[in-house]
């Protein structure tokens, strides 16, 4: 049992990284985290302090506040069950060991308790220790608080075994079909940003002190009280924990038991419904169509465009996010000016008065940047075919070129609408969208460059460093915006500032450029092929 | 790695956010950046559609533009019916941040508004004419004032045209929906009073006499069979004045002084230079050498006791290497008779403010320059030469921004202010008082005064009324009452005394002080009655100093203040002057609210008594350590003040609180003992601030923390001061309430400065003195022994109170903050100024 943990707590945590790039991504991980707390806590208590004076409208608050953790605890519940029961690898591994059916099903499900409670704890404690402390509650309820997650935990995993079969068919249909996933991925992302849009202005109006209470209006708090009843299994909760009304736990504890026990029959069923297909699995047809030929840099190009557009990473990770860039910037940055446009905060723009414009460029840029990193496994992505690529009768140079270009030239088009977008709506002056789509342009240039660079590098025995990439693209540009905006305590010119950030970019990305040129053949012809 | 990149892009907001919540108060000094003005560009009628949305704009002004405006500063508007209709006519949308819109949603006429979210801002305001189809509206072509208090608005009966005074004529401008409204307008004089003469041609109306009560003119577009009204009220006699000059015929160079109806607000240089509205010009005459009040003010000598100037005065005359000190004082408006402010302001910034500064860690410290005719108040008392950095002055009367002099006078609908002074209240010292009432049974209504040393000063004034009004901003007191009247001591009085031994002796004060009080205020001040004795320890020669006990030093002091009180001549019911305030507003001060004056009258402006002092300033002066810095010492120069009452009633209250750190006393009395020090250059300097040798802070703090008086929020201690009775001499004044529905109010407490001094008993090591001397010991060496440097403090201290005299000073507070505070930003409340609008 514990071997089977084990080995599932691998196939969560472990991901392709080795060594310091690990432990920097669990700090990052731990970072997020600490950083979600604080700014729930922060909304939560901000929230909740305004509600104090409306009679109940503070538990109709912590009962939606409460149901949004819960749903969003089902959805990791659903990708981790999901994870856990239909990994093609670990299914045939499984197979092959004798090991009893029941004995892998209650290791899994044992390993999803446990990582539910502890994302539970994390999310739902801030909130029910920020209504405790502004209600001043007893001290009891800061210990019950732990035993909330075990009681919200099988009405959530029961909905999201449930959930978990139709969510795989989903997910292959998708995978099939193209253009639909690419609408799905679309409408997924917008939505998102919508739900971000909705916690930055909640979260705007309570930091900036602007509009809180026109939020709050009679028909707001009426709404809310009214959809409290609702929020199953939340409100039930809501009242076992912050009402002590204990009538209801006997029908909580049947009900989320019940949605349990169907979702783990569901989950046994189709798990071995899965496993025994994999006995009587055969190769299908392959499709076959007609072949137009192309010259060989139109058909690069192709294959760019369809690794960059086709794969269902990428749509997430890089083309998805293109598409919404300018709007999420948009909101950001957008939330950010209020914010230190507003009370005390606007010292900062009136003292620093650069301060607003470069974090303005610096959040536009760190976007772009993002985003790029979605598409620069340029080598990588290869795979199998770096064979290929070292065969096909094409120079190096136009070969490397048209991978970088393409991302490149999408996520430089991307920049430019969303620095249209900031300057159409007021978020930036005309000076500021120039200078920051030029910084932006030169940055993101360059580190094509340095990853490049970096993905010629990669061996067999040596994965792909991100050391220089990421200190170009992130380490100088946050250094630039820190000391510019020191500077600008002393009364430095903005667009000095521009010129100095310019100047600092060219003179940082010369020695990569260069380099990248006098070994990119050497290092191309270095390439390992993997069979 | 990818979804983490995004995922902290995402948070960054937030994080930034808090960041600056975490930061912003470390890394700023975070003032209360207050906008002091709104500024529009709207008529007092103005058109708006039915069912169209507005964008309403404003701008507004801080106290300091180097800061940005604090929380709670940003502009709100507001719309409300200006009729009798239950249904709103309209309504006022924001986008949630700075964008306002007006969207009339059915005909009629509204009022709409702008002001702060905090409210403490004189609020701007016009006329609303919902309509739909055609419409027109008649606005006077130099605006209003927009900051009416009183609504109705007032004409003077003339127009000065230089020196001649001829009948009004009100120039119009007439606003359509559609031009092709103008052709058919015509007068209709059947609701057009016969007092005036409109020519539509001309847009003039023509003002032929005072009329009974309102005037009205009515212009109809019969046809369209709509009709716009134009009510006002013409001042039997008064003045229209809409220049500086005609400001100035009304007043200063009027001997009997003349009505004055406000048509232009009158601003400091830089503001009305800032103004696009045409109803701003400059107090003043701007030249290009600069503005030349000198010619145009009115200057008056003090009322208030200036018998040490008189000395002085005299004393110059055999000593010629000294200055005299005048006793004329300035007035940059002297009103004689009504004066009609129609919400207009008068700001004498370029008159009051002191122009020479100094830049102290970014901050500009002003003072008077040489040619500023404002130089701060004339002093009562003072140890020193009066025009060479005195070391102690005690102040009398101050210049005058509007100076009320008169009997049955009435200012209406004014707003006066001295200054723009920025955040820094010590840059008030020299700025003089905002408002100085002089007569009797005047009236100050639905005004705003700010921005002085003292706001409003009324002494000997009987039947003073203030009422709706807000004062506001003072370096002192918002309301300062007192007399000029006193009683001087009569030589041959024969008073009982106690002597330091606890026995009891009659004699003239004079006997008394030549002897045993001298004594007793000797051991009082430095500990010794006997010098002698004194200088047998210092000189090692032995011998010890007497003690006695503090109840007995506390009786004989008492006794001696009890002579000087003139009780056989002044009683609680001879009183010298009255006020009644009635639903007036204080917003802070720097002392108190109301400030109940009696002069100061201890035994040294008496006789110099003890004569140590003088001992003490001479020997200095013979030893060589330093110029004679007091070259003389004139006696008898105060006496007992007579009483006054105040009444506060109605819904008057007191946004006064201020943090402990901010109650400063510095403006009361000026010192520059620290300054002597320093140019004494002994080693080391002596930090000597007001509170060392004038700790009235400190043991106030005590009594108001004793009686829970001090109001804790969000880290800070906070004290609100309605009532002060200020000054050492018997004070025999009352402050009383009438209906007053402010709650909260203490009782009086007596705020003893003696108790606490006769605590102070350091002394230093005699012995160790004189070796110190005898043995070759510098000057240095002996004060740098901390025991002589807290001895020094003390006498010093002790000696300020037999200046101002062993009377108690009398506190009252303000205990209830409910309605004044916000408990839950923890942050003292400011007033709704657009409450002046609903009691006028």
């Amino acid at each position: 049992m514990l071997a089977l943990l084990q080995k599932d707590f691998k196939l969560i945590f472990a991901g392709g990284k080795v060594g310091n790039w690990r432990a920097v991504s669990y700090a990052l991980n731990v970072l997020l985290v600490a950083m979600f707390i604080t700014v729930e806590t922060f909304v939560v208590s901000g929230v909740l302090g305004k509600l104090r004076s409306y009679d109940r409208a503070p538990l109709a608050f912590l009962s939606i506040a409460l149901f949004i953790v819960s749903v969003l605890m089902t959805v990791i519940c659903l990708v981790q069950a999901k994870k856990l029961f239909f990994n093609d690898k670990d299914m045939s591994n499984l197979t092959m060991m004798p090991i009893r059916n029941a004995q892998i099903i209650l290791s899994k499900l044992f390993f999803l308790f446990l990582f539910q409670y502890v994302m539970g704890i994390l999310f739902t404690y801030p909130i029910i220790a920020s209504y405790a402390s502004i209600f001043n509650r007893s001290r009891k309820l800061f210990y019950l608080g732990l035993f909330y997650p075990l009681l919200s935990f099988p009405f959530e995993c029961g909905i999201a075994l449930i959930l978990m079969y139709p969510y795989k068919m989903i997910g292959d249909f998708l995978k099939k079909h193209p253009l639909i996933q690419f609408i799905v991925a679309g409408i997924f992302v917008f939505g998102l940003c919508w739900l971000y849009s909705r916690v930055l202005d909640i979260f705007v109006s309570l930091v900036a002190g602007g509009n809180f209470n026109s939020i709050l209006s009679a028909d707001t708090l009426n709404a809310m009280i009214n959809a409290r009843k609702f929020m199953i299994p939340t409100t039930w909760l809501v009242e076992i924990f912050f009402e002590n009304i204990t009538r209801t736990i006997l029908i909580q504890l049947c009900i989320s038991v019940g949605v349990l026990l169907l979702g783990i029959a569901l989950c046994v069923i189709t798990f071995n419904y899965l496993r025994n297909m994999r006995f009587g699995y055969r190769a299908g047809r392959v499709k076959s169509g007609k072949f137009k030929p192309l010259s060989p840099v139109k058909m690069l190009f192709k294959k760019e465009f369809t690794i960059l557009f086709k794969d269902s990473g990428n749509l997430f990770s890089f083309t998805g996010l293109l598409v919404v860039q300018p709007f999420l910037v948009y909101l950001i940055i957008s939330s950010l000016n209020t914010i230190f446009s507003s009370g005390v905060f606007s010292y900062y723009v009136a003292l620093l008065p650069t301060f607003l414009p470069i974090i303005d460029i610096l959040l536009a840029i760190l976007a772009g940047l993002i985003i790029a990193q979605g598409a620069n496994s340029y080598i990588a992505n290869e795979s199998k075919n770096i064979r290929l690529i070292k065969i096909i009768p094409v120079d190096v140079f136009t070969q490397l070129t048209i991978k970088m270009a393409l991302p490149l030239a999408f996520v430089l088009a991307s920049e430019l609408v969303t620095y249209i977008v900031l300057f159409a709506f007021g978020c930036m002056s005309i000076s500021t969208a120039i200078f920051g789509f030029v910084l932006t342009l030169l940055i993101q240039t360059i580190f094509s460059l340095i990853s490049m660079y970096e993905e010629l590098r990669i061996k067999h025995d040596s994965p792909r460093s991100y050391f220089l990439s990421s200190t170009f693209s992130y380490l100088i540009p946050i250094l630039y915006s820190a000391a510019m905006i020191v500077a600008s305590y002393f009364g430095i010119n903005v667009y000095v500032a521009y010129i100095i950030g310019l100047a600092v970019i060219i003179a940082s990305g010369i020695p990569f450029v260069v380099r990248l040129k006098s070994r990119m053949v050497n290092l191309f012809g270095k390439l390992e092929v993997v069979n | 790695m990818k979804k983490k990149n995004l995922a902290l892009l995402l948070i960054m907001p937030f994080l930034v956010a808090l960041f600056g919540i975490a930061t912003i108060k470390t890394a700023f000094n975070v003032i209360d950046n207050d906008v002091v003005r709104i500024n529009w560009e709207y008529k007092d009628n103005e058109l708006f559609e039915l069912n169209r949305s507005y964008e309403l704009t404003a701008s507004s002004v801080v106290a300091d533009s180097r800061y940005p405006a604090s929380e709670g500063n940003r502009l709100v508007w507001e719309v409300e019916n200006a009729d009798d209709d239950p249904e709103p006519h309209a309504t006022v949308d924001t986008d949630g941040h700075d964008k306002w819109f007006l969207r009339g949603i059915s005909t009629g006429k509204v009022t709409i508004t702008c002001t702060t979210e905090k409210r403490n801002v004189t609020p701007m305001t016009m006329t609303g004419i919902i309509y739909t189809g055609d419409a027109f509206v008649i606005n006077t072509e130099v605006s209003g004032s927009g900051q009416n208090v009183d609504p109705t608005i007032y004409f003077g009966e003339y127009d000065l045209y230089g020196d001649t005074k001829s009948q009004a004529v009100i120039k119009f401008d007439i606003t359509a929906s559609v031009d092709t409204i103008m052709d058919g307008l015509a007068v209709d004089y059947e609701n057009t009073t016969d007092n005036v003469e409109v020519d539509l041609a001309n847009k003039t109306i023509k003002i032929k006499n005072a009329g009974e009560e309102m005037s009205n003119v009515t212009i109809v577009n019969e046809s369209l069979g709509i009709s716009t009204s134009f009510p006002f009220k013409i001042v039997k006699d008064g003045i229209n004045v809409y220049t500086y000059e005609d400001l100035m015929y009304c007043t200063n160079a009027s001997e009997e002084g003349e009505i004055a109806v406000l048509r232009r607000n009158f601003e400091s240089k830089a503001n009305a230079e800032a103004s696009k509205a045409n109803n701003v010009t400059i107090f003043g005459t701007d030249k290009d050498s600069g503005f030349n009040f000198n010619e145009e003010v009115y200057k008056f000598d003090t009322t208030y006791n200036s018998e040490y100037i008189d000395h002085w005065n005299e004393f110059v005359k055999t000593e010629t290497k000294y200055k005299p000190v005048e006793k004329t004082l300035i007035a940059g408006i002297r009103v004689q008779k009504d004066f009609y402010g129609n919400g207009y302001t008068i700001n004498l910034h370029n008159l009051c403010f002191p122009t020479k500064y100094t830049s102290i860690d970014g901050e500009n410290y002003y003072e008077p320059g040489e040619n500023d005719l404002f130089k701060g108040p004339k002093p009562f008392y003072l140890l020193g030469d009066p025009n060479n950095m005195p070391l102690v002055t005690a102040f009398g009367q101050d210049n005058v921004g509007m100076y009320v002099d008169g009997d049955n006078i009435t200012v209406n609908d004014v707003k006066v202010k001295n200054c723009d002074f920025g955040l820094i209240v010590q840059n008030l010292d020299s700025t003089g008082t905002v408002l100085e009432v002089h007569g009797d049974n005047d009236k100050i209504v639905n005004s705003v005064l700010s921005n002085g040393k003292n706001v409003v000063r009324s002494f000997s004034s009987n039947n003073l009324k203030i009422e709706n009004c807000i004062l506001s901003t003072a370096r002192n007191f918002l309301l300062m009452v007192g007399s000029n009247k006193y009683e001087k001591n009569p030589d041959e009085a024969q008073h009982t005394f106690t002597k330091l031994n606890g026995e009891t002796v009659t004699c003239t004060i004079d006997e008394y002080l030549e002897s045993d009080g001298d004594k007793l205020l000797g051991y009082f001040i430095a500990g010794f009655a006997d010098p002698g004795t004194l200088l047998g320890i210092v000189l090692g020669e032995g011998g010890t100093l007497p003690t006695y006990p503090k109840e007995t030093v506390k009786a004989a002091l008492h006794s001696l203040q009890k002579a000087l009180a003139r009780s056989d001549k002044i009683s609680e019911s001879d009183v010298d002057g009255s006020a009644d305030v009635k639903d007036t507003i204080f917003y802070r001060s720097g002392v108190a609210s109301i400030g109940v004056d009696t002069m100061f009258n201890g035994p040294f402006l008496y006789n110099n008594k003890p004569s140590m002092i003088e001992t003490i300033l001479s020997l200095g002066a013979l030893a060589g350590m330093f110029d004679q810095i007091v070259p003389t010492f004139p006696p008898n120069v105060a006496g007992s003040s007579y009483p006054v009452t105040v009444n506060i009633s109605g819904n008057t209250r007191f946004f006064d609180y201020k943090t402990l750190n901010d109650w400063d006393i510095s403006g009361l009395i000026d010192q520059n003992i620290s300054e002597l020090v320093k140019s004494l250059d002994l080693g080391r300097d002596f930090d000597i601030t007001i509170d060392d040798i004038f700790p009235l802070k400190a043991i106030l703090t005590d009594v108001a923390k004793k009686n829970n008086y001090i109001y804790t929020a969000g880290g800070s201690e906070y004290l609100n001061i309605p009532v002060a009775f200020y000054g050492g001499g018997v004070n025999l004044s009352k402050v009383t309430e009438t209906e007053l529905l402010t709650s909260g109010l203490t009782e009086i407490k007596d705020v003893d400065l003696l108790d606490s001094y006769l605590e102070l008993n350091t002394a230093p090591e005699w012995g160790k003195l004189g070796s110190l001397l005898g043995g070759g010991g510098s000057l240095s060496d002996i004060v740098s022994d901390s025991a002589f440097i807290q001895y020094i403090k003390e006498v010093l201290t002790k000696t300020v109170t037999t200046v101002t005299g062993f009377e108690a000073f009398k506190f009252q507070f303000m205990t209830i903050p409910d309605g004044l505070f916000d408990t839950e930003s923890g942050k003292p409340l400011t007033p709704d100024y657009k409450d002046l609008l609903k009691k006028a």
